[in-house]
């Protein structure tokens, strides 16, 4: 017979969950209860679903057996799989922050709310509302008064390689560039976009042409690209 | 088929989980979010959002992304740019404008702290702003109740009790007494007191060092003098940024003796008290590490010897130390050679794209001074 000890674990709708106790302690307010000897019985977990709580008892089963001696489950390996394990829908992801904030699970707290924070990081005041459904409250006027007091967060800088020329540039628009786009999405927290091979000169027509996308997306007319354009997204053909 | 179902309120979760969110944004994100909506606009711009935002970045910063800030010490007409680098290797991440006059080219940059800058102009110090590049904030101190001196020190330093920050200026003109003025942020004004801790109340403060004051353990340090005209017995005078109380430290043993031409600083190492000294005529850099902060507790860690004369520029906290020496053509100085060196590994490093010597300060992203009053945006 095993000699593992166990805990069961009661979901809000009822599900009943058995689980090794090593695992069920990666949960902070379990291992409390555990502790206070109040888990002969099932314990009741009632802010926490069945569908989450078994996600839940997925990342913690995978954490705990990976700080194992004998585990060769690398870094990478387990940051691989927390990428896809959090690949989830977002009220789901939010769930999951309840529950890990519910049941103090630090490394899952942390990487849903890291995920938040990266999902938030990439998109425009807009777009943030409509993805948090946040109230827009600002009236027009105050609304472009305090865009146009934080424009600057608002621009990257393109570079040139002889690093002459900087071009402030709203990001939006430069992101038309797929090239430009991967690099910012990469992390360039210092949204300093050196260009390599590209003169000023291309540079500024690269810029007239990320404005006529934008403008052509917004009166929906086919955009073309230049040559220029196409140099900086394709600098082997060039 | 499944039903469309409502994105998720973010004001759904508690208050203490959407900090958790917003402050691991980096500082362009934060700002960004200004323009969401009002009620994230003022939750953004509180002194809890930004110390706990302040957390995250510092728990995140190690040997490798550690930064610096430099300033080079230029006469040309036009104040140059500021270089944010790599504390370890000086290469640089980013240049950053200047954004306010000051009447002399000639600038330094006081100190730092929490992605704070104090910058000075070098030579009277009594044009001094602070700013926090990250967030394009700057505020001009009023004038300094002191007027213009030679014989002023400056230090810069974060009052953690208060969650404040000061900027301390030092007058120690030779038979004079001396005078120290402290300006807090958050009372927006200078306040002055005379000081007197010798047994002739007269002190000099080693003025060649243009080293940023360090400060450790809440208190600024400067290494100064005792007596009239050339003082001979040297130590370290430090000032508690929170009591505002100043206290003598001795350097390490032997080192009080003050010689023509040695070249001492003093300076911070991962947290702790550095003295820096060169050997005449500059061949070998020795630096003490004050172990145990207030005791006598001077240990020598680090011997770095040079082929050429140097003179020292800048020492970083994780051990870079910048020197130069001058080149010579036809027996005539014709310009400067930077080197960088690791003082734990010895690493040396060359092709800097320095020319002039600079200020140098550690740098991070920050939000402080977003709720600052009568600050400036541009």
């Amino acid at each position: 017979m095993s000699s593992v000890k166990k805990v069961t674990l009661k979901s809000s709708d009822g599900e009943i969950f058995e689980v090794e106790e090593t695992v069920a302690m990666e949960s902070q307010t379990i291992k409390g209860l555990i502790e206070d000897d109040c888990a002969d019985n099932a314990i009741p977990l009632p802010n926490v679903t069945g569908h989450i709580l078994s996600l839940v008892i997925q990342y913690c089963k995978e954490h705990t057996s990976s700080s194992d001696s004998n585990s060769s489950k690398s870094n990478e390996k387990l940051k691989a799989w927390d990428t896809q394990f959090i690949n989830v829908d977002l009220n789901v992801l939010f769930d999951l922050i309840m529950a890990a904030n519910y049941l103090n699970v630090k490394g899952l707290l942390d990487l849903t709310c890291q995920t938040v924070a990266d999902m938030i990081k990439e998109k425009t005041p807009e777009q943030i509302r409509a993805m948090f459904n946040i109230v827009n409250d600002f009236t027009p006027e105050e609304e472009e008064e305090v865009r146009r007091e934080n424009a600057w967060a608002f621009e990257i800088s393109l570079k040139n390689n002889n690093v002459v020329d900087t071009f402030e540039v709203e990001e939006s628009m430069a992101k038309e560039l797929q090239t430009i786009k991967n690099m910012i999405e990469d992390n360039y927290t210092d949204s300093v976009i050196p260009l390599h091979n590209v003169t000023s000169d291309i540079l500024e027509l690269v810029i007239e042409d990320c404005k006529k996308h934008v403008e052509a997306a917004e009166s929906e007319s086919e955009p073309s690209y230049s040559l220029a354009s196409k140099l900086i997204d394709d600098p082997l053909k060039a | 088929m499944s039903q469309m179902t409502e994105p998720p309120i973010l004001n759904r979760l508690p208050y203490d989980i959407v900090l958790n969110i917003l402050t691991r944004l980096p500082v362009k994100s934060v700002i960004r979010l200004r323009c969401v909506s009002k009620s994230l606009y003022s939750s953004i711009t509180t002194p809890y959002f930004i110390s706990t935002h302040l957390n995250h970045t510092k728990n995140d910063i190690n040997r490798d992304n550690a930064r610096v800030i430099h300033l080079p010490f230029s006469y040309r007409p036009t104040i140059p740019d500021c270089t944010v680098a790599l504390d370890r290797s000086f290469d640089t991440i980013s240049e950053i404008r200047i954004p306010f006059d000051f009447p002399h080219p000639n600038a330094q940059i006081v100190g730092s702290g929490n992605g704070l800058l104090c910058l000075a102009v070098l030579v009277y110090g009594n044009v001094i702003y602070l700013w926090n590049p990250s967030i394009r904030k700057f505020k001009k101190l009023p004038d300094p109740c002191l007027g213009n001196s030679r014989f002023v020190k400056m230090g810069f330093a974060y009052h953690s009790e208060n969650n404040d920050y000061k900027v301390v200026r030092i007058l120690s003109p030779p038979s004079s007494a001396q005078v120290v003025e402290v300006y807090t942020l958050s009372s927006g004004s200078w306040r002055r007191f005379e000081v007197s801790l010798g047994a002739n109340g007269v002190y000099y403060y080693f003025r060649r060092s243009l080293l940023p004051a360090p400060l450790v353990s809440g208190a600024l340090h400067w290494i100064a003098g005792e007596g009239e005209e050339d003082p001979k017995d040297r130590m370290i005078v430090s000032f508690d940024v929170n009591s505002e109380k100043f206290r003598k430290l001795a350097l390490p043993p032997g080192q009080n003796i003050d010689a023509k031409n040695l070249e001492t600083h003093i300076s911070s190492f991962k947290g702790k008290l550095a003295f820096i000294r060169s050997e005449y005529p500059g061949r070998v850099f020795s630096i003490w590490v004050m172990r145990e902060y207030g005791v006598d507790s001077w240990t020598k860690l680090f011997v770095v010897p040079f082929q050429r004369i140097s003179r020292c520029t800048a020492f970083t906290e994780c051990g870079s130390l910048l020197v130069f020496s001058y080149n010579y053509k036809n027996r005539i100085k014709s310009g400067r050679e930077f080197v960088l060196v690791d003082v734990e590994t010895l690493q040396e490093k060359n092709d800097l794209g320095i020319q002039i010597s600079l200020s140098a300060a550690t740098f991070m992203e920050s939000l402080v001074l977003l709720d600052g009053a009568n600050v400036v945006s541009y």
